[in-house]
């Protein structure tokens, strides 16, 4: 048997310098981004040694070079705290429960948007569903505080009308990470449905057209062919929300959080405020800062790696 | 065609690269040009009668008029609606932005900040003679360096009890004297107005005005048999008060939110509110606005003066020695910067008045020459004033000199003046002319954040019933158990050190 495979055309090597001396006007266009990226998101990672030594706000950029190392100082003060793992905890799980309840909810917003049939109505629901987006949180907590007092607020209203006693909901345990979530999942859960859309947006009609006539209903198009089309985007955006999983809403929590709540509310960025940046401590809050970028890193890369596994696209 | 296209986006580029570096050097040349008399460059902390500044040909004409006087040439920097403190501290921190004067802690700031016992000597008569000795002692570390000008020091007005006059008229009872008297009087007012209550504006609030009803010191750090200092919860006599406020709570004597995120103003507007315990200006300022609108007639607060108990005076005068206004160490000419605070503080008022409102006789006069308290303010309209950039006499230094002659503000300067320095309604704290450096304690104790965030979470939860008041002891024992002795050993070494002991 002989051999037919045709011979490869082969592109003659060229060095490196003549690669880029020939595009050396398309390399040049990309300087400024590089530089960019250089100067200010490389260069400044140096700045991860403030952590190691004791450096005040008032430090020169030679400070920050000579000043002596002081080792773990500050990543042991912050895990010899009498609160650290109370604070972890509350970190982690009112970002996990602000997962579990925003992600879906948008997934499912999206999802049902997607059925609008009138696109001028469809887009109303848009427009309505992300204004909350942009409201400042100051004014998100004035809101929430006005429907939530004991004096008059809209909820206590609504409990005493059937009888109930008012009840002072950011002052309960019980209730205020339930509050943190409720106020998220209003704010954000519409903004959310925006990547969603635009992956639903993008699954070929052909394949809804084709299951129709099979005699599929909606509940079937959309779990046989609109999940299954934007699983992609889910799984990018779920591996990223879980590499956030350490920021559970700082402005959010200062904003609404008091000491008969400390213990379900005070996460470390709250704990941060307090103890380094109010105290002018930037080495601890840098500290602090490299620990939650280590956290998350593990915590990017660690879902990445479950995704893949499990057949899934990752971000790398 | 595609290589000249690729040329003139390279030009582009390139010339954007290019632009800020020559815009840099035009700068350097126009600002070099510019220098004559010494410049004192000052970062403002008064709130500016104009929030978006002074109109510049105002703010020129004020340059011209300090200089003219001083012989000093003043800039403001304009300090961002949010952050101002960070700004402020990388301009401290930066080599090439110059700042000469600024506020702040001055624990915080000795890095940066210069000690002026030199310059005061020199260039500051006024400013020397503006404070008392207890309050210069607030700014002066163990070493005998001053760190700065007193903002505060130590406050007689902060917490009175108010009491709702409205209701103390209606129902024809007196305004009580005592704590003993406030508490009948409080229950006659709920027979009556059975949804009255008393109004915490926050846990801090209610320590400086009520403690001192129930301990020797008030709150205050008290000395041991041996002469150690120790925290305020641990004397005799407060856990009587937190028992006494849980009490209260129970019976609904208190707002149930006050120890959550509240807004006074709005609840002191339902006309429930028989007490007010809170920071004075939310009554002075905040509600004296609302009043003014005419929407609440009759609903005013006033407080007993000498408010006492069986312990003696009720309140505790507030000891706040660290608010201080500073020289920054880097400022190229202190004298130049002293000499600008000196004429500040001239104690013939006028020029405190000028930095606060403009040029005197054109944008404000006195209503009366001979009094020199009242005064009328000719220029008002925004947009075309000069907005008081360079005032840094803030504090209570010059707070007493002058009001203004406005329905909306005399009350809190009437309120200032009569009371501030006036320490015979509250106890005096037993430390409060010992300013204990703050960072050194804190690099000591870790735990000194933590040691803060028990005492308020639990300190609260005993008062709301959250916690019950038999598990006080377990409180003290988890507060020793974190560092508390640690903490106050390092308090009552510096006590020594700065008093000599």
């Amino acid at each position: 048997m002989t051999d037919t495979a045709l011979p490869v055309a082969r592109t003659p090597r060229r060095s490196l310098l003549t690669t880029l001396h020939r595009h050396r006007l398309f390399y040049l266009l990309a300087v400024p981004g590089l530089l960019y990226f250089l100067i200010f998101h490389y260069l400044p990672i140096y700045g991860i040694i403030i952590a190691f030594k004791d450096i005040s706000p008032f430090s020169t950029v030679g400070d920050v070079i000579t000043k002596p190392f002081v080792g773990l100082k500050w990543f042991r003060q912050l895990f010899e705290s009498f609160y650290f793992w109370q604070i972890m905890r509350n970190t982690v799980w009112i970002s996990f429960l602000k997962l579990v309840s925003v992600f879906p909810a948008s997934i499912a917003l999206a999802l049902l948007i997607n059925e609008v049939p009138f696109v001028r109505l469809k887009r109303i629901i848009q427009t309505v569903s992300y204004v909350p987006h942009f409201f400042s949180m100051v004014v998100v907590a004035g809101i929430v505080m006005s429907l939530l007092t004991t004096e008059g607020g809209l909820i206590n209203q609504i409990i005493a009308l059937f009888g109930g006693e008012p009840h002072m909901f950011l002052g309960d345990p019980g209730q205020f990470r339930g509050i943190l979530v409720l106020t998220t999942l209003w704010q954000e859960v519409g903004w959310g449905t925006i990547l969603f859309l635009a992956a639903i947006s993008n699954i070929d009609p052909q394949l809804y057209e084709a299951a129709v006539i099979d005699g599929a209903g909606k509940w079937r198009q959309t779990w046989h062919i609109t999940l299954p089309g934007i699983t992609f985007v889910i799984v990018i955006l779920l591996i990223f929300r879980i590499g956030g999983l350490l920021n559970a809403g700082f402005e959010q929590i200062l904003l609404l959080y008091s000491p008969p709540v400390y213990e379900v509310a005070d996460i470390l960025d709250t704990y941060v405020y307090r103890s380094g940046i109010e105290s002018l401590k930037y080495s601890f809050a840098t500290a602090v800062g490299l620990f939650k970028a280590l956290l998350a890193a593990a915590l990017l890369l660690g879902s990445n790696v479950v995704a893949k596994r499990l057949g899934h696209t990752g971000i790398w | 065609m595609k290589s000249r296209t690729l040329s003139l986006c390279l030009a582009l580029v390139l010339g954007i690269l290019a632009a800020p570096a020559l815009f840099a050097a035009g700068e350097t040349d126009a600002g070099a040009a510019a220098e004559e008399l010494p410049e004192v460059w000052i970062w403002p902390t008064m709130a500016l009668t104009d929030p978006n500044g002074s109109n510049p040909d105002k703010l020129a004409e004020m340059q011209q008029y300090i200089a003219e006087r001083v012989g000093v040439m003043p800039n403001a920097y304009v300090p961002p609606a949010k952050d101002g403190r960070t700004k402020l501290n990388l301009i401290l921190g930066s080599a090439n932005q110059r700042l000469d004067v600024f506020q702040g802690n001055w624990g915080d700031y000795k890095e940066v900040a210069l000690p002026i016992n030199d310059l005061l000597d020199q260039y500051g008569p006024n400013v020397k003679r503006a404070f008392s000795a207890e309050q210069w002692a607030g700014v002066t570390d163990s070493e005998g360096r001053i760190w700065g000008i007193p903002r505060l020091g130590v406050m007689g007005h902060t917490h009175p009890t108010w009491f709702n006059d409205k209701m103390l008229r209606d129902l024809g009872l007196e305004q009580p004297q005592t704590l003993e008297e406030a508490v009948a009087t409080f229950e006659t007012i709920r027979e009556s107005i059975p949804d009255a209550i008393i109004l915490i504006g926050r846990l801090r609030d209610l320590r400086m005005a009520l403690v001192g009803g129930f301990t020797e010191y008030g709150y205050s750090r008290w000395p041991d048999a041996q002469g150690n200092l120790q925290p305020p919860e641990f004397q005799p006599g407060y856990r009587d008060f937190v028992a006494t406020m849980a009490d209260w709570y129970d019976k609904g004597y208190i707002f149930r939110e006050s120890f959550i995120q509240h807004d006074n103003i709005e609840v002191l507007k339902t006309g429930k509110v028989a007490v007010f315990i809170g920071w004075y200006s939310q009554i002075t300022i905040h509600f004296q606005r609302v009043l003014l609108t005419g929407a609440y007639p009759d609903l005013t607060y006033s407080h007993p003066n000498g408010f006492s108990s069986a312990n003696g005076l009720v309140m505790t005068n507030n000891a706040s020695p660290y608010a201080a206004t500073m020289i920054s160490k880097k400022s190229p000419n202190p004298e130049a910067a002293m000499q600008f605070l000196n004429w500040q503080y001239d104690p013939g008022k006028d020029n405190v008045l000028t930095v606060v409102y403009g040029i005197p006789g054109k944008a404000w006069d006195w209503v009366d020459a001979n009094e020199k308290y009242y005064v009328d303010r000719f220029e008002t309209e925004a947009g075309q004033i000069y907005a008081g950039e360079f005032m840094i006499a803030t504090g209570l230094g010059t707070d007493t000199w002058f009001a203004p002659n406005t329905e909306d503000l005399k009350r809190h300067y009437e309120e200032i003046r009569d009371y501030a320095t006036n320490y015979d309604n509250g106890k005096m704290p037993y430390d409060f002319d010992v300013a204990y450096d703050i960072a050194a304690i804190k690099d000591a104790v870790s735990a000194y954040d933590d040691i803060q965030r028990m005492i308020d979470e639990e300190t609260a939860k005993f008062i709301t019933g959250t916690r019950p008041m038999t598990e006080w002891d377990d409180f003290v024992a988890s507060l020793k158990k974190i560092g508390i002795d640690k903490l106050y050993a390092e308090y009552t070494n510096q006590y020594r050190a700065i008093k000599g002991l």
